[in-house]
């Protein structure tokens, strides 16, 4: 986030958004405040959930599709859902189409043919029966990534260290985890500028072949590890003067995100989901050929 | 303050070998003690062992540093000791020699490092200033209660809030500077370090941080140890100063005294202007103020072509949404040095990756030497044209060996390796680093790093060059060598773009001046109209270095027409005034300024006279300024004169009749004359005054000659004795006097002073 931005969004100390792993999203936002440990039982349950229904015989399309709906909508109410269609992360939505293409062209199944062609001695078919079963794995997998992003959009750096300090991992190992986290907020920062350099003298300049632009990608790392390895040195008297190789027992830290009545909550979504993928066929439930004559 | 806080008794250090690279730096039989409650400054040129003395101080050093066991006496000897402990001390065990001591001292002493990117190690504010404390195993409501205290002497208090909530992306260098001294003020250290914290921080971030320092300064019950370049900060805020050159202490005293000693300009900067004034007072005595009158700088003249840069309307957008330019307009001509200033998040950075070709995707024109660069083709060769040169020289340097580092770019930028080979020569000798040719750039100094970044762009002989903080974290000799290497580009018809926080650079050598603020353009023009500007000044957190400060003060007062903006301007002043020594020039605006400063002296010392008495004509101005500033009505006239109608000094004075009653004076009379030359004027008039009446005459004028008989009481400025002092009112009468005895120098000031006018007043 840029300097301008950050000061916009905490004017007058209201701290509107946070920083979080991916972009930044709405300090008041439910999901924002969940618990990681939630979030990730979120993640890996729904996960399984939508998997189930899409490799059933006949994939649940509409579950896919209102877990991908739910997630959208987290998406918007956290605040991230802009900066998922503002960045590169919006070409998302084309590597969907892409996959569904290339899965109307490798499984033509079915014999209800809503198109079909003569490509040489290829005969391509677009059956109702592959387009419903592409648009519910097209519906499954972004649902599965836009919750990926959703969290990493909503979770901030400091809530993983947090949530691994209340699991008890001794402090030496949360910190490095939380050094870790660091290091690669400067790196990014670094590495822009090295970038930028780069380009600044001719790096893009000249019709390279791929050999010279393999070399040309690998200069970057001169800069980087030299710059990495001054700020360990720096890093290392900075933790130092701090007293931290003299660390005994740690006191408590001043703030613990505790779990609350929303993470419950979102927990025993998350399980009824969970049984409804495994117990039913929610399109099918719903009339299963209606969906499939939408197609 | 007598009580040792610090002591380093005989240190020998030498860093050992890294990569097979030796290092030069050397420290034998070095010795410091600093005392309690001490605010000691350290300064220095870079690798004169500043932060090496720190780190010792902070007992980092030898016990971080990696030495071959049981050689440690090669490398290491001597004694740290602080607060009473023994940090390092070299020991023998047996045949081997070994480090011993406490090492690093937290949280009794804290250590603030230059760079607040590397010292901020948490992802969270909360987390930075909590860290310490927890470390130190203290509860959660005392943690709490320090944060809160610490963030109070920083000037953070308004953060408390959101601590938990900030991350560290989101904090400007300054604030992040201040939570690192805050996180080891909440540890209450007794000994807090501060090696160079303001050098990486624009001017905002800069005023932060000593603000800081300065409530430090007011707590009083911490030593403290500041290692600073600025003479400016050194002064304000340290008791003593230690010089460092190579190892070596080269001096310990009074920042003052420092700083005004010739002696020490090779190894820091020296004020020229503090040698010549010791402070503000003398500053204005020392002038001559009528010679101040006529002066006019001189000033670098640009040869300026036709536009090299033009932008229109320029906008940018991060992906985030946040705008970082919002319409800017600007247009830059061949042979022009600008100076880009504004805070962070000001949208420099962003203006400048757009301007060299890196940043796409924004709205508006753009045009390098006419070609519109949002075409890909012509973006893509503007490394060809716009060069740039990195902040940090770390992030620009692609190859193991200083030669091949310069040939890089034209390699990319396809030419012929013979001509390469020549270039790097060339490139190499221009910037001093010949014989460095096949050296690993990496384990070059900082400033021949920065030599060679520099190099390294101009080698492929840009037409506009974009320089990012030249000066930053450089020494004073380091600064000036990358500057006039920028100077000499920019006569040779280079046009030079400095984006800067550094307000001396930007007196010296730019010639205009480009502010930005919140993506907008806020100003542009030439350094003098920016540093009169004080609201924008205010609104852009600048400050104007010591040279343009002192010389605002006498724009204010009327002393003189234009600002002085830089130390030599000041010399060339200062020589113009003594040739003007023989006669001086007395201006109705510098009567202004003698008549309020003499009617302040006047009422401080004998509070308000009944009555004025002034001679005709020379003292009738000034009496009336004077009247006016001390609210007096009642004033008397005496015609008198020491000169004859030839304008040559006569045998005796001639006065007009006076005759008035003076019996109602209560407190006393004021006689007032332009000046006191030869003093016979003023005698004559005050014997007849005192034939009158037996109340107190106090005399005043404005100047005083030494040789003269009678010294007035009050006077605002001594004058030679051989020098003339032309009245602005009396020009013509001046100009005549001159004509008569063929006064061929005086002529010449009166033309200069006043124009050439036609010999009409013979």
């Amino acid at each position: 986030m840029s300097d301008t931005m950050a000061e916009r969004k905490n004017r007058e100390g209201q701290k509107k958004y946070l920083k979080t792993i991916l972009f930044s999203a709405k300090a008041d936002s439910v999901f924002v405040n969940l618990h990681p440990f939630t979030k990730f039982a979120l993640f890996f349950i729904l996960s399984i959930a939508v998997i189930l229904a899409m490799t059933k015989s006949h994939p649940d399309l509409v579950f896919s599709l209102i877990v991908f709906i739910v997630v959208l909508a987290l998406l918007l109410e956290s605040g991230t859902l802009k900066y998922v269609i503002k960045s590169y992360l919006s070409l998302l939505f084309v590597a969907f189409i892409v996959f569904l293409i290339w899965w109307l062209i490798f499984n033509q199944i079915g014999n209800s043919i809503l198109f079909s062609m003569h490509i040489g001695n290829y005969y391509f078919k677009i059956t109702r029966e592959s387009l419903y079963v592409g648009v519910a794995k097209v519906f499954g997998y972004a649902a599965m990534a836009f919750l990926t992003l959703l969290i990493l959009m909503t979770t901030r750096d400091v809530d993983i260290v947090d949530a691994l300090n209340q699991l008890k991992v001794p402090f030496k190992q949360t910190f490095f985890i939380s050094l870790i986290f660091r290091s690669l907020n400067i790196m990014e920062e670094d590495l822009e500028s090295i970038r930028h350099a780069q380009f600044a003298r001719g790096g893009k300049a000249a019709k390279k072949n791929p050999l010279s632009r393999v070399k040309e990608f690998l200069a970057l790392s001169i800069p980087l590890t030299a710059l990495m390895i001054k700020r360990a040195v720096e890093m290392g008297s900075a933790l130092e003067a701090r007293g931290f190789s003299k660390s005994k027992k740690l006191s408590e830290p001043v703030v613990k995100k505790r779990i609350g009545s929303a993470d419950y909550l979102a927990i025993i979504f998350s399980i009824i989901a969970l049984y409804i993928s495994i117990t039913m066929n929610v399109t099918n439930v719903l009339g299963g050929h209606i969906w499939t004559s939408l197609l | 303050m007598d009580e040792p806080i610090v002591e380093l008794k005989n240190i020998k250090w030498h860093y050992p070998n890294f990569g097979g690279m030796k290092s030069n730096f050397s420290m034998e039989n070095f010795n410091l003690t600093i005392y309690k409650n001490e605010f000691l400054g350290i300064t220095g040129a870079t690798g004169s062992g500043k932060s090496t003395l720190c780190q010792l101080i902070a007992g980092l050093i030898p016990h971080q540093i990696k030495l071959p066991y049981g050689k440690a006496n090669e490398y290491f000897d001597g004694e740290v000791i602080v607060l009473g402990n023994v940090v390092s001390k070299l020991d023998k065990k047996g045949n081997d020699y070994i480090i011993s001591g406490k090492g690093a001292m937290a949280p009794e002493v804290g250590l603030v490092m230059q760079d607040p990117e590397s010292q901020f190690l948490t992802m969270s504010a909360l987390n930075e200033l909590s860290l310490g404390l927890q470390i130190m195993g203290l509860p959660k409501d005392e943690i709490v209660k320090r944060i809160k205290e610490a963030l109070e002497m920083v000037g953070l208090e308004d953060l408390f809030p959101l601590i938990d909530k900030l991350h560290p992306s989101e904090l400007s260098g300054g604030q992040k500077q201040r939570l690192v001294i805050a996180s080891f003020l909440a540890m209450r250290p007794k000994v807090l370090i501060l090696d160079e914290p303001t050098s990486d921080l624009d001017s905002a971030g800069k005023i932060e941080v000593i603000e800081a320092i300065s409530r430090l300064r007011e707590k009083g019950d911490i030593t403290v140890i500041l290692v600073e370049h600025d003479p400016e900060i050194l002064k304000k805020f340290v008791d003593r100063l230690v010089v460092l050159h190579e190892g070596k202490i080269i001096a310990i005293d009074k920042p003052d005294n420092i700083f005004s000693n010739p002696s020490l300009s090779k190894y820091i900067e020296v004020s020229e202007i503090e040698t010549i004034f010791k402070n503000d007072e003398d500053l204005v005595k020392q002038i001559d103020l009528e010679a101040a009158k006529v002066y006019r700088p001189k000033r670098r003249f640009e040869k300026i072509g036709e536009p090299a840069l033009e932008v229109r309307d320029l906008k940018y957008e991060y992906p985030d949404g946040s705008r970082a330019l919002n319409g800017v307009n600007l247009t830059v001509n061949r042979g022009e040095f600008i100076a880009l200033i504004g805070q962070n998040g000001s949208g420099k950075s962003t203006f400048s990756k757009i301007i060299s070709g890196y940043l796409t995707k924004w709205d508006g024109e753009v045009k390098i030497f006419g070609k519109d660069i949002s075409e890909k083709k012509v973006r893509l060769s503007i490394p060809e044209t716009v060069g740039y040169v990195f902040q940090n020289p770390d992030h620009q340097i692609f190859n193991r060996r200083v030669d091949e580092e310069i040939a890089y770019g034209l390699k990319n930028i396809g030419m012929k390796e013979e001509e390469i080979r020549e270039r790097v020569d060339e490139t190499l000798n221009r910037v001093g680093l010949s014989n460095k040719k096949q050296e690993d750039p990496l384990f070059l100094s900082r400033g021949e790093k920065r030599r060679l970044a520099l190099a390294s762009v101009i080698a492929m002989r840009p037409e506009i060059l974009i320089v990012d903080e030249p000066t930053t974290g450089q020494d004073y000799r380091m600064s000036r060598e990358i500057m006039e290497i920028l100077l000499e580009l920019n006569r040779e018809g280079s046009t030079i773009i400095v984006i800067t926080h550094d307000m001396r650079l930007v007196a010296e050598y730019c010639r205009r001046v480009v502010v930005m603020k919140r993506g907008k353009l806020i100003f542009d023009g030439t350094p003098e109209k920016l540093f009169e500007n004080e609201e924008l000044l205010k609104e852009s957190s600048l400050l104007p270095p010591k040279a343009v400060q002192l010389s605002m003060k006498l724009k204010e007062s009327g002393i003189i027409q234009d600002l002085l903006l830089s130390a030599k301007e000041w010399l060339d002043f200062l020589k113009f005034e003594s040739e003007k020594k023989r006669y001086v020039l007395l201006s109705f605006d510098s009567m202004k300024f003698y008549g309020k400063k003499l009617s302040e002296e006047i009422l401080k010392k004998y509070g308000k006279p009944d009555i004025i008495i002034y001679i005709e004509r020379g003292g009738m101005v000034i009496a009336r300024l004077i009247s006016d500033y001390l609210g007096v009505k009642d004033m008397l006239s005496i015609r008198a004169s020491y000169y004859t109608d030839e304008g040559v000094p006569s045998t005796h004075v001639t006065l007009g009749s006076f005759d008035y009653n003076l019996d109602d004076i209560r407190n006393y009379i004021l006689l007032v004359d332009d000046i006191a030359d030869t003093g016979k004027t003023l005698e004559a008039v005050l014997d007849k005054i005192k034939k009158l009446t037996t109340k107190p005459i106090i005399v005043c004028t404005v100047a005083y000659k030494p040789h003269s008989e009678l010294k007035p009481d009050i006077f605002a400025y001594t004058v030679d004795n051989d020098t003339w002092v032309v009245f602005e009112y009396e020009e013509q009468e001046t100009r005549r006097a001159f004509l008569k005895r063929n006064n061929e120098i005086g002529l010449k000031f009166m033309e200069e002073a006043f124009g050439k006018k036609e010999n009409n007043y013979k």
